[in-house]
């Protein structure tokens, strides 16, 4: 089963999506390696997203100027949500207004950069822990990020307009994270998705609902758009939102089976299979979905951000790593 | 007056949990020092302090007679 868009094929770089919109890929997709989109019209830029550190998210900024002049200056970048992977390089953006949800940019005080940095450095002391935290975030420079927080916040949504384009924010979270947000651009078809869609790879529920997640995939497969640009993995089409939602779904089930047999949210995780979608990518998240999903349904269990992250690196070790 | 707390020995989660509930009693501006020797408490103390709005002043690492290392976080409760 093919999740990609057949006219777009997933490499990394500049894929232009067609009148005046653009988006960059970073396969393949696992921890950090996100998306970005670019709309342009007129002289007005818009960015979808900046990247997990500076260096990064500079070579995306020149790639965006040299494929339209229109992009030489950012006028606005959107945050989709909290996570560093999606904000971090905002600093490298320091005339645009930064647009965001309200828990977006509570949230990111909450998770600074140097925050995980902070878990880099511990991590020669954390053993099979380390290793994991340092497959996940080692690759990135987060010395090279200095935090350029959100300054236009919005509550629900928020129209903005580039050029003669409209675009629409539209605040669906909590779901992935409390902020997320859709961005659909009418004009182009097109709607950048953040991490409501992680495609090819597990999503990942840190905050939930997951009821909230479900309805973000069926409000994206009812708008009139061609192109969807997730958040991590290639450009999709409905079809490909309907796998997330379906995934979605047969986690929601088999988990609450087994929090109703009286399993703990490890032992669920490692007992579930999810079928065609255990082959997909950072299979280890089911560990934290298991955790929010058991606080959902009346767990009084909060797991420290420790704990996930060595409940992931346990999964791993006893399912593999691929 | 700065308290202080010992979680030496204790495993994660155990000395966030107890710093979390000894901060549950303290008044605004006021700050605890915590001792910790589980390395995981790295993790999980920074990112508490973040998440609860207190503000982790002070970081830094020691070792005891023996040469094990003790971890050492000055913490303001914040909601000022």
């Amino acid at each position: 089963m093919t999740l990609n868009h057949p006219k777009f094929a997933y490499t990394k770089g500049l894929h232009e999506i067609g009148n005046g919109a653009f988006a960059w890929l970073q396969p393949d997709g696992g921890w950090g390696w996100s998306n970005s989109g670019l709309i342009v019209d007129d002289d007005q830029a818009l960015v979808v997203d900046t990247l997990f550190d500076a260096p990064l998210t500079r070579d995306m900024l020149d790639a965006y100027a040299d494929a339209t002049p229109a992009a030489k200056t950012v006028n606005k970048v959107i945050n989709t949500h909290h996570n560093g992977d999606h904000c971090n390089g905002n600093c490298c953006c320091p005339d645009a207004q930064i647009i965001a949800h309200r828990a977006t940019h509570a949230h990111m005080q909450m998770e600074p950069p140097e925050l995980v940095q902070g878990f880099l450095d511990a991590a020669p002391d954390l053993g099979a822990l380390g290793d994991y935290l340092t497959h996940c975030f080692g690759p990135f420079d987060f010395k090279s990020v200095t935090q350029k927080l959100p300054d236009t916040l919005f509550d629900d949504h928020l129209d903005i307009q580039i050029g003669d384009k409209t675009v629409h924010l539209l605040h669906v979270g909590p779901a992935h994270t409390p902020g997320d947000t859709l961005v659909h651009v009418p004009a182009d078809r097109t709607v950048f998705t953040g991490d409501i869609l992680f495609i090819g790879g597990h999503p990942i529920l840190w905050e939930g609902p997951v009821a909230n997640w479900i309805r973000a995939c069926e409000m994206i497969m009812a708008m009139d758009v061609e192109t969807i640009v997730p958040g991590h993995g290639p450009i999709t089409t409905k079809d490909g939102v309907a796998q997330v939602k379906l995934y979605l779904e047969t986690l929601h089930q088999e988990t609450r089976k087994r929090y109703d047999a009286g399993m703990t949210y490890q032992e669920a995780a490692l007992d579930i299979s999810l079928g065609v979608f255990d082959s997909w990518g950072d299979r280890e998240r089911i560990m934290v979905n298991c955790a929010t999903l058991y606080r959902e349904f009346g767990s009084s269990h909060q797991a420290e951000i420790a704990e996930l992250f060595a409940s992931m690196a346990q999964y791993r070790s006893v399912k593999g790593t691929a | 007056m700065t308290m202080r707390l010992d979680a030496l020995g204790l495993k994660c989660p155990l000395p966030v949990l107890r710093t979390q509930k000894i901060l549950a009693d303290m008044l605004p501006g006021q700050q605890i020092e915590v001792e910790a020797s589980d390395p995981m408490s790295r993790l999980d103390i920074p990112h508490f302090c973040r998440e609860a709005g207190h503000a982790l002043l002070a970081q830094s690492e020691t070792q005891d007679s023996k040469g094990r290392p003790i971890y050492i976080f000055k913490i303001e409760r914040g909601g000022l």
